[in-house]
């Protein structure tokens, strides 16, 4: 009655249930997911590997066959189809094709729904804005220290505002905080690889 | 040993003890290595041709120790990061991360780099005997690798890794390793200079590098898959001992030389750098490790950091042989070491010792004077390096990112490298959600032209006598085809046999 009872909470609590397909506790449910994962996995590769023999047929043959640009992504690719497809025998070979796929779906959408999941879209998606911020942002302030320029550039300015603000999320510090460690480190970082080091930074391009 | 011989070496061992100056350079360029090579991400190929440019001013002597400390120091340092916070900082210590992130997260991390740091100085040092008592026989040996040969040890190396770091399902491995040889055929091809898989991009056109790979596949994915966990696990504060019992290293002696000695004649190969050394060693030490201890491979296991540790340093000795007798680079870190060799005026080559009377002593001596330095700092380092690494991964990871962007930035001071990072690192987690391991695929990437330029090298000088005149003509390459084949029967039949037996659970 009891376990009846807690199995009505489980089906009733998203979390729960996430954690549950997440394979914590039920071990079988996790095996179905595995296998619809190799299978999802060997079609993904098969056709990957398909398109890139159909290119390495097309590229272009100056000399013998012997020294083709196309001749070891063909055979490559080939064997990748080969592979792909023993891993989707496998796949099948564990359990039936309908209930593994079924078990992959309701895990990825599990997986998009619970913390993680949106957490992990979210930090991709702090990375994409960071990277594309260094790369479209150029400018350079010099403020003369002692004997010579100190050189704060965009690069500094993106990658301390972007860590700050990872930080603030994921270290779930005080703001302050956390500009204040991504200032340090941040500074110590390119200080070390500029001026130690000769090194370009990125801001540059 | 002839007495000009002899002479020649307490000619440099007196001029080493008598300039101090030559010890604090060592000692600068060993710390600088292992911090670099601690950092995720930057590589000791980039260690060297970066530091390079700071010889520009410094005498011959200065310059060859200097070079020799950072090669030395930044090997190890890779082991680091690997174990500490699971992200190497190099490709080569791949396996060490396996095994020894496994320990560290049981609270043996400080054993765990006291383990790899005592294999690191082991192996420098079987490096670098073998390289004084065996110069000619290396060579000789190393010498009867041809295109055929490179083409199958490449292959070879992709196989085992892939078979060894995924030993459940070897295919998803291979599979991984076959997607990196893909990844590493984008370009200009290095025969014809026909474009390949570049869809008319001219950023593709010089091919991916496998730096940005190897940062975004580790590097990236790491900090993509543990971030946003809700409670990521840190590493125990708590160092413990860090320096493994006098016989305990005993013990594993037969297991230093084995791998000592594979390390060596690999990096003697030119072209086969540490990576296939360390996977090699590390697979070879897995088939005669006994029982109980391959249990323990893939889980934390000693013998197996040991394996890997003393090939990949023992591979320095082993790469300067080649650089040094030939003028032909071991691998790109060997290269840098010709390059500073070059700015200062020295012929490296089968001149090298009626050009340069004595220069080859003093790079050896250097070899272990810098082997000694790695081995007093790296204790020095390793308690705070635990400690600063088991500081929370919500704080230590967010720090990586941006030397993750210098990193990839810093190869070719491309922006495009940087992309290639992001990509590749949300590839990478996305292939380890689906259970494809990484390591494979970055190693594929860094052999896949060694092996494409040297297959079609091989088949254009059979072209004429008949293609498969190469498999009795090569004995050395029909051997090693053998071995490539039993790998994948291995891999595909026994695996699967021991796993139905219960024996192998990765």
């Amino acid at each position: 009655m009891i376990t009846g009872g807690l199995h009505q909470i489980m089906h009733r609590l998203p979390v729960i249930r996430s954690l549950l397909s997440v394979g914590l506790v039920d071990n079988r449910s996790k095996r179905k997911a595995e296998t619809g994962k190799d299978f999802a996995s060997a079609v993904v590769i098969g056709a990957f590997a398909m398109v890139f023999m159909v290119l390495s047929l097309r590229l272009e043959v100056p000399g013998s066959t012997y020294t083709a640009p196309g001749m070891l992504p063909f055979i490559v690719s080939l064997t990748l189809f080969f592979m792909a497809v023993g891993l989707g025998i496998g796949a099948l070979r564990q359990g039936s094709l309908g209930g593994s796929l079924g078990e992959l779906a309701r895990h990825l959408k599990n997986y998009a729904v619970d913390q993680e999941g949106r957490r992990t879209v979210m930090l991709i998606g702090m990375v994409f804005l960071y990277v594309f911020l260094v790369a479209v942002l150029s400018f350079d302030f010099r403020v003369p220290v002692f004997f010579f320029d100190f050189e704060i550039t965009s690069y500094e300015v993106v990658s301390i505002l972007a860590i700050g603000m990872i930080l603030r999320i994921f270290w779930k510090k005080s703001l302050v905080r956390c500009g204040f460690v991504s200032l340090i480190m941040i500074e110590v970082l390119v200080s070390v690889f500029r001026y130690g080091f000769g090194m370009i930074m990125p801001e540059a391009f | 040993m002839s007495a000009a011989i002899g002479g020649q070496i307490l000619e440099q061992l007196a001029f080493i003890a008598q300039t101090p100056w030559l010890w604090m350079v060592c000692l600068l360029g060993v710390t600088l290595g292992i911090f670099w090579g601690a950092m995720p991400g930057l590589s000791t190929t980039m260690a060297m041709t970066l530091l390079v440019g700071l010889t520009v001013g410094m005498t011959q002597a200065v310059a060859i120790m200097f070079m020799l400390g950072v090669y030395t120091g930044s090997v190890f340092g890779g082991a680091i990061s690997a174990v500490l916070i699971n992200i190497p900082g190099t490709p080569d210590a791949v396996p060490t991360m396996i095994e020894g992130h496994a320990l560290a997260k049981k609270g043996e991390g400080g054993l765990a780099l006291g383990t790899a740091l005592a294999a690191s100085f082991m192996g420098n040092w079987v490096g670098i005997i073998l390289l004084i008592a065996f110069i000619p026989a290396v060579l000789f040996f190393a010498l009867q690798f041809r295109s055929w040969e490179m083409f199958l040890l490449s292959l070879w190396g992709i196989a085992v890794c892939g078979s060894m770091s995924s030993t459940d399902m070897p295919i998803k491995g291979w599979i991984s390793g076959w997607i990196g040889l893909l990844v590493a055929f984008i370009g200009l091809d290095p025969i014809h200079g026909v474009s390949r898989f570049t869809f008319g991009s001219f950023a593709l056109g010089d091919g991916i590098n496998f730096i940005p790979v190897l940062i975004g596949l580790f590097g990236l994915a790491e900090i993509l898959r543990v971030l946003p966990q809700k409670s990521p696990a840190t590493i125990p504060s708590e160092v413990g001992r860090v320096l493994p019992p006098i016989r305990t290293l005993f013990r594993y002696a037969r297991v230093s030389l084995r791998s000592g000695l594979i390390g060596t004649v690999i990096g003697a190969i030119p072209g086969a750098g540490a990576n296939i050394a360390s996977f090699f060693s590390y697979d070879v030490g897995r088939r005669r490790a006994s029982q109980k201890e391959r249990a323990r491979w893939g889980k934390g296991s000693y013998e197996a950091i040991i394996s890997a540790e003393v090939a990949n340093n023992a591979n320095v000795g082993g790469s300067m042989l080649p650089t040094l007798a030939l003028g032909i680079p071991g691998n790109a870190a060997a290269a840098a070491v010709l390059a500073a060799l070059e700015l200062k005026n020295v012929v490296v080559g089968p001149l090298i010792q009626t050009e340069n009377p004595g220069l080859i002593f003093y790079i050896y001596i250097s070899l272990i004077i810098a082997n000694f330095f790695m081995y007093g700092m790296a204790v020095l380092l390793i308690k705070p390096c635990v400690k600063l690494f088991s500081l929370p991964r919500t704080l230590l990871m967010p720090l990586i990112l941006p030397i993750c962007v210098i990193g990839s930035f810093a190869v070719n001071l491309n922006y495009f490298d940087v992309y290639v990072m992001l990509f590749s690192g949300i590839f990478g987690y996305v292939l380890h959600r689906f259970g494809f391991p990484l390591a494979p695929l970055v190693l594929a990437v860094i052999l896949g032209p060694l092996a494409d330029e040297n297959l079609r090298r091989a088949l254009l000088v059979f072209e004429d006598a008949g293609i498969l005149n190469v498999l009795w003509d090569r004995k050395l390459g029909t051997i090693l085809l053998l071995v490539v084949l039993y790998t994948f029967y291995d891999g595909i039949f026994k695996r699967n046999d021991r796993n139905s037996n219960g024996e192998v659970h990765g």
